[in-house]
């Protein structure tokens, strides 16, 4: 992966999954951060992103509003969105994946379990 | 109040510290040291679905310094303010989702707010409100929970 964007309003946890991706190795891509969907969107539509992992409570524009506009375009939408969120369940985790989401992970995330989810995403 | 709510408030908060910043968190406060309202930080989040509700968490600042220190791995005299905030509000938006995933129903969805720096004394809300003391390291810090919600499913 060369290019990774983490959307959260938290600097701490932009700091944890940017952790987190250079303890499972992939420290060497670039990480771009923002602080809400609408920055996100913007970074999206700059360069192509291999990855983009989400927050879902933001402001100026949610996580889920965010995955919506990313999964509309023609451009965006085949960039795989992990969604990591302090309000996940598998209700929650069911309503994201029908909007798009190839995964929903539970704050803290750790770096096994976000290894997981992406070794099941390359496969 | 349940044992129930009592338990997924203090394994949220446990949880929380434990993955969070490697610390071990215990409900004996005796001894423990409570600072003034000058030194203490306060977050508020609101729950608005399916219960309207509200989560204080109240944590003295040299507290929260040890533990953006530990997480930064950064020496607590170059730690900013907004780093100490932006802790508390990460913190607290964690224990809610971990408290509200193990208290509600497995396939309810719930939706909160953003977490707000509110004065100290402003945790006293409208609704009815209970509050857990704790500690860390001799530290002690509060977790509070609001919302008539909560308490009516409990007696019901």
């Amino acid at each position: 992966m060369n290019r990774i964007v983490i959307a959260d309003d938290s600097a701490t946890a932009r700091m944890f999954i940017r952790r987190c991706l250079e303890i499972i190795g992939l420290g060497e891509a670039t990480l771009i951060e923002a602080e809400n969907g609408r920055e996100a969107l913007s970074l999206l539509k700059e360069e192509d992103t291999d990855l983009l992992l989400t927050d879902l409570n933001m402001p100026v524009m949610d996580g889920a509003t965010l995955l919506k506009w990313v999964k509309s375009s023609p451009r965006l939408h085949d960039i795989p969105v992990l969604v990591i969120t302090s309000a996940g369940n598998p209700a929650k985790e069911q309503e994201l994946t029908a909007l798009g989401a190839f995964g929903v992970l539970n704050k803290p995330v750790s770096p096994s379990v976000l290894m997981d989810a992406l070794q099941s995403l390359m496969s | 109040m349940s044992e129930k709510l009592e338990q997924d408030v203090c394994r949220a908060i446990a949880t929380t510290l434990e993955n969070m910043a490697f610390m071990e968190v215990s409900q004996e406060v005796e001894g423990a040291k409570r600072y003034p309202a000058e030194e203490m930080a306060v977050t508020r989040l609101l729950v608005h679905d399916p219960v309207q509700g509200e989560l204080y968490l109240l944590m003295p600042k040299p507290l929260l310094a040890k533990i953006v220190s530990s997480v930064y791995i950064m020496p607590e005299e170059e730690l900013s303010e907004q780093m100490l905030l932006d802790m508390l509000g990460e913190l607290i938006n964690t224990v809610a989702g971990l408290f509200l995933n193990a208290y509600l129903p497995e396939d309810q969805t719930y939706s909160l707010g953003l977490p707000e720096q509110v004065l100290v004394g402003q945790e006293d809300s409208p609704f009815e409100l209970k509050r857990w003391d704790f500690q860390i390291d001799n530290h002690m810090f509060s977790l509070a929970l609001a919302g008539d919600g909560f308490f009516i499913a409990e007696q019901s």
